[in-house]
């Protein structure tokens, strides 16, 4: 009863939005005639990724055999998971890739008891952003009557000594400053212990990807007090939604707004009600200032002015692309239409508000439309209705997504493919993923272990790969870090890069090679493993070599590498094997996970 | 010049025997040619971050109402007798008329007065910004204003530097735990935060200790050797010759200074100290850079400025004393993302400003000058009403700084929008 229910609801809902998207779009002459698919498109059909790897054999001989059945069940579970687990792959070859692949578009159904309960230690999930800052604030205090005490304490004991001292050094990295940087290491643990653990491999995958997709960067204690909403209420519920909710709900979050200055942003011209009085200026006037130079700046002093930070952002990073035809008019006039969309109770309750004595209400043209004077914040809303239909934004989120699951360089017909189901499914993310699973480019010879692992990749798919338990993921945080992508650490707008270029440097891949051998031999504090099943005391190198590749799926070791492999097993010597089983399988492991193979997928 | 060719060729004849087949002296020969028609320069960045204030650094006790302004911050004049307790006790160290050091700095008047070290007092960025990130960002990219620029400005010179010779693996180096944003982009650059750190760890049930890391070099190298993988095989083929050049030329300790230099405790010095013993070793180092914070004293200014500014003063000096007869290849730069209010807070401190000091030092520097128009500090002249205006661009300064070192000569590739001129601090 309580599914029709749903059912029911989820239609009037979807009428509802249909009626406000044709309105908005009749606004912006988008027209509404083509329209919309409201579903997710039909599931794969279970024959599909057999069919589809034949296929891009077929019209692409060059490339070698259609993927068997086998390669077809890694390379799945290489792009839609972290890594596979041991027991992944039988489990997908008993239900079947396009089934396994369904099941991860739609997480709701998987049940994932176990990264759930694993979860509830980290409090950030949870806590409000008006808690988070509230208790900001208060941290702030108490450091302040600490300091304030502890020197009235000491000029009670001896005056001169109080005077010279000094604060102890406060370390003021970017990452660790203030007692934010906790929220942050909260958060970055649970990304971690979620790509190890949650059975939603796709939605944590896509959730990551987002995030990165619109980025915001904890520099300040008052962003990243706000960044675990951001993720759990703006992201996450969208992560497999459709893409105009995951705009729309990043546009009004308080993260994106403060990280991104709109909050600062107001219209450059006075409200007419003050521009007739003549009052900002008198105001001024009497705080000496003389020319109208120094009347604008003591204006912008007073946080009074426009700000295209997010106005730019939005259009360059979120939708068109930097290639999407917009121009510096059209990030200024949108800038306009987004003026009063601030945050209001910073420290007490931080959250959307529109405040019309900050807002522009002159016309604006915004990439050719007008957007008629008067609107207040529906001026935002129209613009974002705009570049959500525009057909750049089409093309720009399908050719992420496949550079995301095919390969760095994204074959331009499958991105026209996806920017189509785009526009006909209004945005749908399972829709335009099912497009891509679909496909002959997913399933070619040329996209198998095509992508190099990021470094969260690296790291979550080696423990995932060796089946380690993870007790505390700190040691596992901080090596995500060293191989040089911190966990909520991109500092610009553009988030990460999403090619191999930006993984792979010589110290990147030293921190990847020591990662590997650490974990392999056990020594990776909060993480737990167990070879010796691996290398039972009587087993010859080859066999050894044979389960840890089975282990890691590297099947497709080169005949040098195995060979090299191999005569590195032989060099360890038989008595501390005898003493120790599980060194050959941690040797074999350690190379396995640290050679050129094991860092692609 | 013809020792070189040859290496060229044996390297190569070599190479179709097979990795194995290539002694390692060879590689790293080639790696370390110097250049023709001259030594390899480098050039060290090192950001102070947090927004110093220069007005403490340089102090322009001449400048008339100055001193009101900073009741609790000033020291006693240049000859004065010493203040009577707390921190602020020692008079600032005469410099030039009306301008006088921190005494902190008293490492530094030695290298002042051996022509050396140079300031440049009123230096900053245009546009206003008073956020740290944007302004460190806006430094690092070299682009005031703009935060899309896709490069670093010193990846830029290097991608531009004239200056000839093999590139080697540790070209160009950030003393921090990931690249910093002024060397990411095309050019390649290696970044650790401690020397002793770059190495692998031992295979499991072979030998430990520096024996078992050599091996393990030798394992990987030999993997990604043999690999196909080209875009995997190259930054591989860099990462085991940074290994194997750093193992052969800093021997056990790397970062051990000269005979007789101590280098104080403190990040400054923690960083200058592993440059040192880079371009000591001479493997073949272009660029360094590196950040040390702190500088952001919006409380107790005078008691944590002092602090850290004998830190920075003392690791500039033991970092000069360390190079030894290496001086003349190398120059310094040190810049801030912005300097401090010109008036003292209610705690003590100062707030967010604009203009600040840079510092320079190197063989190549004109120094004992202080370099920069003075802006002045009435009311009127002030940037905003409030804050030490900005005279010279640290882009001019920069710019020169990799003509010098680099031989980049096309500021307007290296500084996208600048249209102003280089400061002439360079020798001859």
């Amino acid at each position: 009863m309580a599914f029709t229910w749903f059912l029911e609801r989820g239609q009037t809902f979807v009428k509802m939005r249909a009626l406000k998207l044709c309105a908005v779009a009749l606004v912006v002459a988008a027209g509404c005639s083509r329209v919309a698919r409201r579903d997710s498109g039909p599931a794969l059909p279970a024959d599909a990724p057999a069919e589809a790897a034949l296929e891009a054999a077929r019209r692409d001989p060059q490339a070698g055999a259609a993927l068997t059945s086998s390669e077809q069940i890694d390379h799945a579970l290489a792009r839609v998971t972290f890594g596979a687990r041991p027991g992944d792959r039988e489990r997908v070859g008993r239900i079947g890739v396009a089934a396994f692949l369904e099941e991860q578009l739609e997480p709701a159904r998987l049940e994932d008891h176990l990264a759930e309960a694993r979860l509830a230690r980290y409090r950030v999930l949870t806590a409000s952003s008006s808690e988070l800052m509230q208790e900001l604030v208060d941290k702030r205090k108490q450091k302040k009557e600490d300091k304030e005490q502890q020197k009235l304490a000491l000029a009670q004991a001896d005056p001169a000594l109080a005077a010279a001292t000094v604060p102890p050094p406060e370390k003021k990295g970017r990452m660790d400053q203030g007692p934010g940087g906790a929220y942050i290491g909260e958060l970055a643990q649970a990304k971690l212990l979620r790509a190890v653990l949650s059975e939603r491999q796709l939605q944590e995958v896509m959730a990551d990807f987002w995030f990165n997709h619109f980025n915001v960067f904890g520099a300040k204690d008052r962003i990243r007090a706000l960044l675990p909403s951001y993720e759990r209420d703006a992201i996450r519920p969208n992560a497999l939604g459709r893409f105009g909710d995951l705009l729309r709900a990043t546009a009004r979050h308080p993260a994106m707004l403060v990280y991104l200055d709109n909050w600062r942003s107001s219209s450059d011209s006075p409200p007419p009600r003050f521009r007739r009085a003549e009052r900002p200026r008198a105001a001024f006037r009497s705080r000496g200032a003389d020319t109208v130079d120094e009347v604008e700046k003591l204006r912008r002093k007073r946080g009074r002015g426009l700000n295209e930070n997010y106005a730019r952002e939005l259009l360059e990073l979120h939708t068109l692309g930097v290639d999407g035809g917009y121009s510096q008019a059209d990030v200024t006039e949108v800038a306009r239409c987004f003026t009063g969309w601030t945050v209001v109770e910073m420290q007490d309750d931080p959250r959307y508000a529109f405040r019309r004595g900050r807002h522009d209400f002159g016309q604006k043209l915004v990439l050719g439309h007008a957007i008629e004077a008067g609107g207040g914040e529906g001026d935002g809303e129209a613009v974002l209705e705009l570049v959500l239909h525009h057909p750049a934004t089409a093309r720009f989120i399908a050719s992420k997504l496949v550079r995301r699951f095919v390969m760095d360089d994204p074959p331009a017909l499958l991105v026209e493919r996806v920017a189509e189901t785009y526009q006909s499914s209004d945005g749908d993310i399972r829709a335009m993923l099912r497009t891509i699973f679909a496909s002959p480019d997913f399933w070619s010879r040329r996209a198998l272990k095509a992508k190099v692992r990021s470094p969260l990749e690296f790291v979550a798919g080696a423990v995932r790969a060796v089946g380690a338990g993870v007790d505390d993921p700190l040691q596992l945080a901080k090596a995500v870090e060293r191989i040089g992508e911190p966990l909520y650490g991109a500092a610009p707008p553009t988030g990460y890069g999403d090619t191999a270029e930006t993984w792979v440097s010589p110290g990147a891949l030293l921190a990847r090679i020591n990662f590997g051998l650490t974990l392999a031999e056990g020594k990776l504090e909060g993480v737990s493993l167990d070879l010796a099943a691996l290398a039972p005391v009587a087993a010859p190198p080859e066999q050894v070599l044979a389960r840890a590749q089975a282990l890691l799926s590297a099947s497709e070791l080169s005949e040098r590498t195995r060979a090299y492999v191999l005569s590195q097993l032989g060099e360890v010597p038989e008595k501390r094997r005898q003493k120790q089983p599980a060194l050959l399988a941690m040797r074999a492991v350690g190379l396995l996970l640290g050679a050129p193979e094991w860092q692609r997928r | 010049m013809k020792r070189r060719l040859f290496l060229q060729g044996s390297a190569f004849a070599l190479a179709t025997f097979g990795l194995s087949a290539v002694p390692g002296f060879a590689r790293r020969a080639l790696a370390l040619e110097a250049p023709p028609g001259g030594k390899r320069r480098t050039l060290v960045f090192l950001f102070l971050t947090g927004g110093l204030d220069g007005l403490s650094l340089l102090v322009p006790y001449g400048e008339p109402g100055f001193l009101e302004l900073r009741p609790n911050l000033a020291h006693p004049l240049p000859g004065q007798p010493r203040g009577k307790d707390g921190a602020v006790a020692e008079p600032l160290l005469a410099l030039e008329s009306g301008l006088g050091l921190h005494p902190s700095l008293k490492d530094l008047l030695p290298l002042y007065q051996d022509s050396v070290l140079a300031f440049v007092h009123a230096a900053g960025q245009p546009g206003g910004t008073r956020s740290h990130f944007d302004a460190q960002d806006f430094l690092e990219l070299g682009t005031p204003g703009d935060k899309s620029t896709p490069d670093g400005w010193l990846s830029r010179a290097l991608q531009l530097s004239s200056a000839v010779g093999a590139a080697t693996p540790l070209d160009a180096v950030a003393i921090s735990q990931h690249l910093p944003r002024s060397l990411q982009g095309k050019s390649k650059a290696f970044a650790f935060a401690n020397l002793n750190a770059v190495r692998l760890r031992p295979l499991a049930g072979g030998p430990g200790g520096d024996q078992g890391r050599s091996r393990a070099r030798d394992a990987f190298e030999a993997l990604y050797a043999s690999s196909d993988d080209a875009a995997l095989a190259a930054p591989g083929k860099e990462a085991f010759e940074a290994l194997s050049l750093l193992e052969q030329r800093l021997g056990k300790d790397y970062a051990k200074p000269r005979e007789g230099v101590i280098y104080p405790n403190g990040p400054a010095a923690g960083a200058l100290r592993q440059v040192a013993a880079l371009v000591k070793a001479e493997v073949g180092l272009r660029v360094a850079a590196a950040s040390v914070g702190g500088w952001d004293t919006h409380a107790n200014q005078p008691g944590e400025l002092s602090r850290r500014l004998g830190e920075l003063g003392g690791a500039l000096g033991a970092f000069w004393s360390d190079l030894g007869d290496k001086q003349d290849e190398v120059m310094l730069v040190a810049v801030t993302e912005f300097g401090r209010t010109v008036r003292q807070n209610g705690s003590n401190g100062t707030d967010h400003g604009h203009g600040s000091v840079a510092l320079l030092l190197g063989g190549a520097v004109a120094g004992g000058k202080v370099y920069g128009r003075w802006p002045g500090l009435r009311r009127d002249q002030l940037f905003e009403g409030r804050d030490l205006d900005v005279t010279t661009d640290v882009r001019g300064i920069l710019a020169k700084a990799a003509e010098a070192q680099l031989g980049v000569h096309d500021t307007a590739r290296l500084f996208p929008g600048y249209a102003g001129d280089k400061l002439g601090f360079v020798r001859g």
